[in-house]
C-alpha cells in the first residue's frame, strides 16, 4: 500500500512541477508582451506628434523601406491590438493554470496525509 | 528624529513579529533594493544613449562650407566624408520605425526622451530611498533585539 502511495505522490509532484514550469513560461511571455506593447505605445505617441507629410521608414530585415505615415500607424495599431489580445489570452491561461496548481496542491496534501497513517 | 524612530520600533516589537519574520522582511527589502538599483542603472544607461545622440545632432554642421566630417570605418580608422543632406537625419523611434527629422526636431525628440527617463529615474529613486530607510529601521530592530537577548543572558548568569 505504502509504495503505491509513494509512487502516486511522486507522480503528483512531477505533475505539479510541470504545471509550475508552464506558469513560469506564461509569465515570461507576459513580460515580453508588456515590453512590446509599451514600445509600440511609444512609437504611436511619436507618430501622433508628427506632421502628416513626415517621411518614415520601416526596417525590413537589413533594409529601410519608405512608408506612408498612415501605413505605419496601421501597423502599430495592429500590433497593439494583437498584444492586447495575447495578454488577455495569457491572463485567462494563467488563471486556469493557477487553479490547476491549487488542485495539485490539494491532491498532494491528501496523499501526504494518507501516507503516515499507513506506516 | 532618531528618538521617534526608536520609539516607533519599540512599539512595533510587542505587536509580535518573530525574529525569523523580521529577517524575512529584511531579505525581501534587500532583493527589492537590488532590483530597484539595477533598474535605475539600466535607465541611466538608456538615458546616456539619448544624451549622446542629442549632443551629436546638435553638432551637425548646418552650412555647406563646414560640411565635412570623419566617418569611422573601424574603431581606429576614419575617412573624411561629407553629408549630402545635413538638413535631415533619420531617427530610430523603436520597433523598426525610423523617422526623417530636421536636426532641431531630432534634438527635441532626444531631449524629450532624456527628460522622460529622468522622471522615471526620479520616481524609482524616491521608492529606493524609502526602502533604504525602512531597511535601516529593520536593521535597528534586529540590533535592539540582539542586545536585549544579550542582556537577558547576562542577567541569567
Amino acid at each position: 500500500m505504502a509504495p503505491d502511495l509513494n509512487k502516486k505522490l511522486e507522480d503528483e509532484v512531477e505533475k505539479y512541477r510541470q504545471t509550475q514550469n508552464e506558469m513560469k513560461k506564461f509569465m515570461t511571455q507576459q513580460q515580453q508582451l508588456f515590453i512590446t506593447k509599451t514600445e509600440n505605445e511609444f512609437v504611436k505617441q511619436e507618430f501622433e506628434n508628427l506632421d502628416s507629410d513626415a517621411v518614415i521608414y520601416k526596417l525590413v530585415g537589413p533594409v529601410l523601406v519608405k512608408q506612408e505615415l498612415s501605413e505605419g500607424n496601421e501597423t502599430v495599431e495592429k500590433r497593439l491590438v494583437y498584444c492586447e489580445g495575447e495578454l488577455k489570452r495569457l491572463a485567462s491561461l494563467m488563471k486556469d493554470t493557477e487553479k490547476k496548481l491549487e488542485i495539485h496542491r490539494e491532491v498532494i496534501a491528501k496523499i501526504q496525509q494518507q501516507i503516515p497513517t499507513n506506516k | 528624529m532618531s528618538a521617534t524612530t526608536a520609539s516607533a520600533s519599540n512599539d512595533q516589537q510587542p505587536v509580535g513579529l518573530s525574529m525569523s519574520q523580521v529577517e524575512q522582511v529584511r531579505a525581501q527589502l534587500q532583493s527589492d533594493i537590488e532590483m530597484l538599483q539595477s533598474s535605475i542603472q539600466r535607465l541611466q544607461y538608456a538615458q546616456e544613449g539619448f544624451g549622446e545622440s542629442m549632443v551629436a545632432v546638435s553638432r551637425l554642421p548646418t552650412n555647406n562650407q563646414e560640411n565635412s566630417l570623419l566617418v569611422p570605418l573601424s574603431s581606429s580608422m576614419y575617412v573624411p566624408g561629407r553629408l549630402s543632406d545635413p538638413e535631415h537625419v533619420l531617427v530610430d523611434i523603436g520597433t523598426g520605425f525610423f523617422v526623417e527629422m530636421r536636426p532641431k526636431k531630432a534634438q527635441d525628440y532626444f531631449k524629450r526622451k532624456h527628460d522622460y527617463i529622468q522622471v522615471e529615474i526620479d520616481k524609482l529613486q524616491k521608492v529606493l530611498y524609502d526602502k533604504l530607510l525602512t531597511r535601516q529601521q529593520v536593521n535597528g530592530i534586529i540590533q535592539m533585539h540582539l542586545q536585549q537577548q544579550q542582556q537577558q543572558q547576562q542577567q541569567q548568569k
